[in-house]
């Protein structure tokens, strides 16, 4: 029960307090460029819920061999990337073989697995010292982390889109950066930041 | 049939300012910020960025267009990410050596360089369909393009949390809550505004927002109606402008003939 309880908590912490796409900016382009096609939200959250999770888990195991554990930072984020890569290779043979994943597919893949948040997600494990248990919540709460950022800004688009009393240069881009500003510091506050004292 | 020419259809200089200037990769397409918001903190840490960014850009263009141009999709992402990352490797050292804190402050993110979408996405839409040349250029105007990005990014944000130029690193913060992301996109967003205002004056024709979508998103007007042009002004006042001014003036007038 306690694992299961600091496994919710770390997935929350992820997902809502500490938003790792609105608080750090890991994945951030993507999740705007995934915003934009909203009809293959849930096939992108899952991809990206399944990344982050195997990334996290394969990382965590790597993190108790000794010679890993002493690595620095510059080379762990090479190994990282090197196992991410091969687990992108992997998933995108099976999906193609297997799945028979259309064209379609295959290109958001790339975009799914190999992106910044999937990479940071274990550094930030390993310098936390999270559990298994955190590891998994960290890993779930990502993935959740990023479909909730994509939501927010796929909302956003829409209400940015019909507005008339946006100024014209205002309109499109700087509208975007600015809606999301105003989401980043929200959850700066949620997170404890204090702004104005 | 006849064969396409491989002569560049830009002058170089063209090419280098429409695709660094132009068509800014973040100012119009919202593409790679991470670093940005997580690292240009300082103007050093933006310089940084710019100098990473431009090496890995032209490095993966050109091996693309090299020897990639054939090899599936599917695989090309992963040699654009060990690409990158081999660069990344090779160059941090003299990179974080431009920042007075050695490279402290940018912290994982200068690594992460080696997902960047910048460089996938370059690489897909048009290195795997061109000459190196054409590779090499297009990595270095669109490097230009983010660095410059990074760089006024990070040196606002310095003087916002510092009051500094080029000299955070014994500086107090004074400001700290600079440093925080939400203060890169308020400034990313202005500067995309700028921007915008700087193509709709010069360059209306070259106008290419990704977000530009439907109504929002419709092509600039040439002559801007103001803020308060009869479709932005409320029912209330539209009323008073069709109806009730008129009577007004009619009534006006009237009185004015009459006194004299």
């Amino acid at each position: 029960m306690t694992q299961f309880i600091s496994m919710l908590t770390a997935a929350l912490y992820a997902m809502l307090v500490q938003n790792m796409i609105f608080s750090t900016g890991y994945g951030m382009s993507e999740s705007i460029r995934m915003a934009k096609r909203p009809k293959h939200l849930l096939m992108y959250a899952g991809t990206v819920t399944f990344f982050s999770l195997a990334l996290s888990l394969i990382c965590f195991f790597l993190n108790r061999i000794p010679f890993v554990f002493a690595l620095e930072t510059k080379y762990r984020i090479a190994l990282y990337t090197a196992v991410l890569t091969v687990l992108y290779l992997l998933a995108a043979l099976f999906c193609l073989t297997v799945l028979k994943a259309d064209k379609k597919f295959m290109n958001s893949l790339g975009m799914c697995a190999l992106n910044t948040l999937i990479i940071a997600l274990p550094v930030v494990d390993f310098k936390a010292g999270y559990t298994l248990a955190e590891t998994v919540g960290t890993g779930i709460g990502a993935g959740f982390a990023f479909t909730l950022s994509m939501l927010l800004i796929n909302t956003g688009m829409k209400h940015i889109k019909g507005n008339r009393y946006i100024p014209e240069v205002f309109r499109g881009t700087p509208a975007l950066f600015i809606y999301i500003s105003l989401i980043a510091l929200a959850l700066s506050c949620i997170s404890g930041q204090s702004l104005f004292v | 049939m006849k064969k396409k020419s491989s002569k560049p259809v830009l002058s170089l200089s063209t090419a280098l300012f429409k695709g660094s200037f132009v068509h800014n990769p973040v100012l119009t397409q919202i593409i790679g910020i991470c670093p940005i918001v997580g690292a240009a903190t300082t103007a050093a840490n933006g310089l940084s960025l710019a100098v990473g960014v431009v090496a890995v850009l032209v490095l993966t263009e050109a091996v693309t267009s090299l020897l990639l141009k054939k090899v599936p999709r599917w695989l090309r992402m992963a040699a654009y990410t060990l690409l990158s990352l081999s660069v990344v490797l090779t160059c941090d050292r003299f990179i974080f050596s431009l920042t007075p804190d050695g490279g402290a402050g940018l912290g994982i993110y200068f690594y992460l360089l080696c997902v960047n979408a910048l460089a996938v996405i370059r690489c897909e839409k048009f290195a795997c369909k061109t000459t190196v040349l054409n590779a090499v250029t297009d990595g270095v105007a669109a490097g230009i393009g983010y660095g410059a990005v990074a760089l006024i990014v990070g040196a606002v944000r310095e003087l916002i949390t510092y009051g500094t130029l080029f000299s955070a690193a014994d500086a107090v913060p004074r400001f700290p809550q600079g440093a925080l992301p939400f203060a890169a996109l308020v400034i990313a967003g202005f500067l995309a505004a700028g921007h915008k205002w700087l193509l709709i004056k010069f360059y209306p024709d070259d106008i290419r927002d990704t977000f530009s979508m439907n109504a929002v998103y419709e092509k600039p007007v040439k002559k801007d109606p103001g803020l308060f042009a009869d479709k932005r002004k409320p029912k209330v006042l539209r009323d008073y402008d069709e109806k009730i001014r008129p009577r007004h003036s009619a009534e006006e007038k009237e009185k004015g003939g009459e006194a004299k």
